[in-house]
């Protein structure tokens, strides 16, 4: 009869349906309640899944991740958090290169954040999966050296970028890796070596010249701005450039035409220098992006193309008197407390601030004031390493002003919180329990010379299921360097 | 030959129940099958679609004529951003029915193949889904009770899930 069979007819539509409407959902956290809905949507989402984060320390059966996901195009494989390991001490990538070096056939893109990588590893995936390959990024990673890179140069031939971030312990033996790379490359769109050794301007050069048609993005160790005038030239869709300035050269005509970012460490002082940047950036009519190190004798009024939106610079806010900082909506900036409210005065679109030392009043008046927030960072440090300052009410104000904060939420207003950190902030163990009742997704809390009770702090540990990381610091003392927590383990 | 101006062309749809819908040969363009049934000349007569019922097609052709009649994107772009509104309204309106319907749709669009219309009632479908848990998707989406994981199967699961995956 009609009624059963329309009925049954129904249970299958839900599961056709699915292979339809499976690329609207794309939001891991939407992604995982599916994927327990039935044996139809568990199978479904493991074979259309293409982006996947996995913590190694938590996840140690990679095995077990490639039959469920065996079409990852994208993986990135995360370490402990930095401010948890110590010394030496870190995850191995071992388990995770013999496996992807057997399955992860799709695979497209590495990023590994936190581990410790050896240089057979790199040759391993060099070797296996490089072919292949169109973005690795190594971040905060150690434990290998320039002889490693060489295999990434050698294989990965089709790699469009080419990150290492923070990785202070690459041993540079020599640069024959960035000169091989330079050789093999003709696609390369993206190399970031920032915060490496990585520096040599004829390899820079070759590099520029044999990708000339594809890189778009160059951010580098300790090579000056004059002396890349042939890099330029060649590179010529470059729109993004990270590196150092020097007082030598002339810069007017330096820029590719399609400049639109460029981050300098060390502004030289004086107007000089700043006049004749000034000069360069009229041509450089595309610049949206400016970051860098300034003095706070340099004045910048006059100094930035019409486009730019977007300011990142270590200077005090006199440096930006004139600037129409307004019409940016991206600030980052070290910001005394002093300056809040003149900061305020201008900033009120921005997106990101950055604001170091301040008050509870400063705090009230950002949160009133910059509506449209969505980070925000604050570390309230005196001399001694410890304040007093209970920031409640400022804290309170500035989730009830930018509700659309999704970095730093606290309370009940921070439901989209995922990373808190508390430095100093004095408030009591009930504040802390109303915190973890109010923020569901936190997934790494780090605790300061903050006052709780460890009974207040194991507790809220139970509150929030979601959290991963917990690290304690107590003046000197790293008291609980780092808990992982697994309630599961409990039971 | 019978073929007057293309714009008062008619097309005769019928449902799965044997109700005729006679339409505007523009409107049934928005349908790619048709278009291409109609480019190879096989629409003459009525085109039977044995698949779909008459509530869920009358639904489909009053999408599809309100799309046929809206201004495409290109045509001036002063009426652009009020008819896209007046668009992005319509939409709305038209996917706030129940589940059933909306499933029914999205697999006559599919069949139709009428790329709009698929996006969306799957965007709509997949709105209603977001934030549920699996229990709440199942009655959703009236998951067959016998496909369920087993009970440490569903642990595994969110345990992978809740740990190692963002």
């Amino acid at each position: 009869m009609a009624p059963t069979k329309r009925k049954l007819e129904k249970t299958n539509v839900g599961e056709q349906v699915l292979d339809l409407v499976i690329p609207y959902i794309r939001n891991v956290e939407d992604r995982n309640p599916v994927s327990s809905v039935s044996h139809k949507f568990y199978e479904i989402d493991g074979i259309t899944r293409k982006r996947l984060t996995v913590h190694a320390p938590f996840y140690p059966n990679p095995a077990s991740l490639s039959k469920r996901f065996p079409f990852i195009e994208s993986l990135m494989l995360k370490g402990f958090p930095d401010y948890c390991v110590k010394g030496d001490y870190g995850i191995r990538i071992t388990p995770w290169i013999k496996q992807l070096a057997l399955e992860f056939r799709c695979l497209k893109e590495l990023h590994i954040c936190g581990l410790v990588v050896h240089d057979e590893e790199l040759e391993t995936l060099a070797r296996t999966r490089g072919k292949d390959l169109r973005s690795l990024k190594i971040k905060r990673c150690k434990g290998f050296s320039t002889d490693g890179l060489m295999h990434v140069s050698k294989y990965c031939n089709q790699l469009r970028t080419l990150c290492l971030r923070h990785c202070y312990k690459i041993e540079v033996k020599d640069e024959t890796w960035l000169h091989q790379l330079a050789l093999n490359s003709t696609v390369l769109e993206r190399l970031h070596v920032r915060n490496t050794d990585i520096s040599d301007v004829e390899n820079l050069t070759l590099l520029a010249k044999n990708c000339s048609n594809s890189l778009i993005s160059l951010k580098i160790g300790e090579c000056y701005l004059s002396k890349l005038g042939d890099a330029f030239r060649y590179a010529v869709r470059l729109e993004h450039f990270g590196g150092y300035c020097d007082e030598e050269n002339e810069l007017v005509g330096l820029f590719p035409p399609n400049m639109r970012s460029l981050s300098i460490k060390y502004l030289p002082i004086g107007e000089c220098y700043l006049s004749k940047l000034g000069d360069a950036f009229r041509y450089a009519v595309r610049l949206e992006h400016f970051g860098g190190y300034c003095d706070e004798e340099n004045e910048l009024v006059g100094l930035f193309p019409p486009n730019m939106r977007s300011l990142s610079i270590n200077a005090s806010v006199y440096c930006l008197r004139g600037v129409p900082i307004w019409k940016f909506y991206i600030l980052r900036m070290h910001v005394e407390t002093r300056d809040c409210k003149l900061l305020v005065s201008f900033a009120r679109n921005c997106l990101r601030v950055n604001l170091h030392v301040i008050s509870n009043e400063a705090i009230k008046f950002v949160g009133t004031h910059l509506n449209n927030l969505r980070k925000f960072r604050l570390t309230a440090v005196s001399q001694k390493g410890i304040t007093d300052i209970p920031l409640d009410d400022a804290i309170r104000a500035i989730l009830m002003g930018c509700r659309k904060l999704e970095r730093l939420d606290i309370g009940k207003y921070g439901a989209n919180l995922r990373f808190l950190s508390l430095t100093s902030i004095g408030i009591s163990n009930a504040g802390l329990m109303k915190l973890s009742e109010g923020c569901p997704r936190l997934r790494k809390l780090i605790l300061k010379d903050c006052p709780f009770g460890k009974q207040a702090v194991a507790s809220i540990v139970f509150n929030i299921p979601s959290l991963r990381y917990v690290w304690v610091k107590d003046g000197d003392r790293y008291s609980t360097g780092l808990a992982l927590i697994r309630p599961e383990f409990q039971l | 030959m019978s073929t007057s101006s293309s714009s008062s062309k008619k097309i005769v749809l019928k449902s799965a129940d044997n109700e005729t819908f006679e339409i505007d040969e523009i409107v049934a363009l928005e349908s790619q099958a048709i278009k291409n049934m109609i480019e190879d000349e096989c629409a003459d007569n009525v085109i039977p679609l044995g698949n779909i019922d008459s509530k869920t097609l009358s639904k489909i052709i009053e999408y599809c004529k309100k799309h046929a009649e809206s201004p495409k994107k290109d045509d001036n772009a002063d009426i652009d951003e009020k008819a896209v509104e007046d668009l992005k309204s319509f939409d709305a309106e038209f996917a706030k029915v129940d589940m059933p319907l909306i499933q029914d749709i999205l697999m006559a669009a599919n069949f139709l193949n009428i790329d709009n219309l698929i996006g969306l009632m799957c965007r709509t479908i997949a709105d209603r889904i977001k934030g549920k848990t699996p229990e709440e998707i199942r009655k959703i989406l009236n998951i067959n009770k016998n496909d369920l994981l087993s009970p440490e199967q569903e642990a595994k699961a969110r345990e992978e899930n809740s740990w190692a995956f963002d």
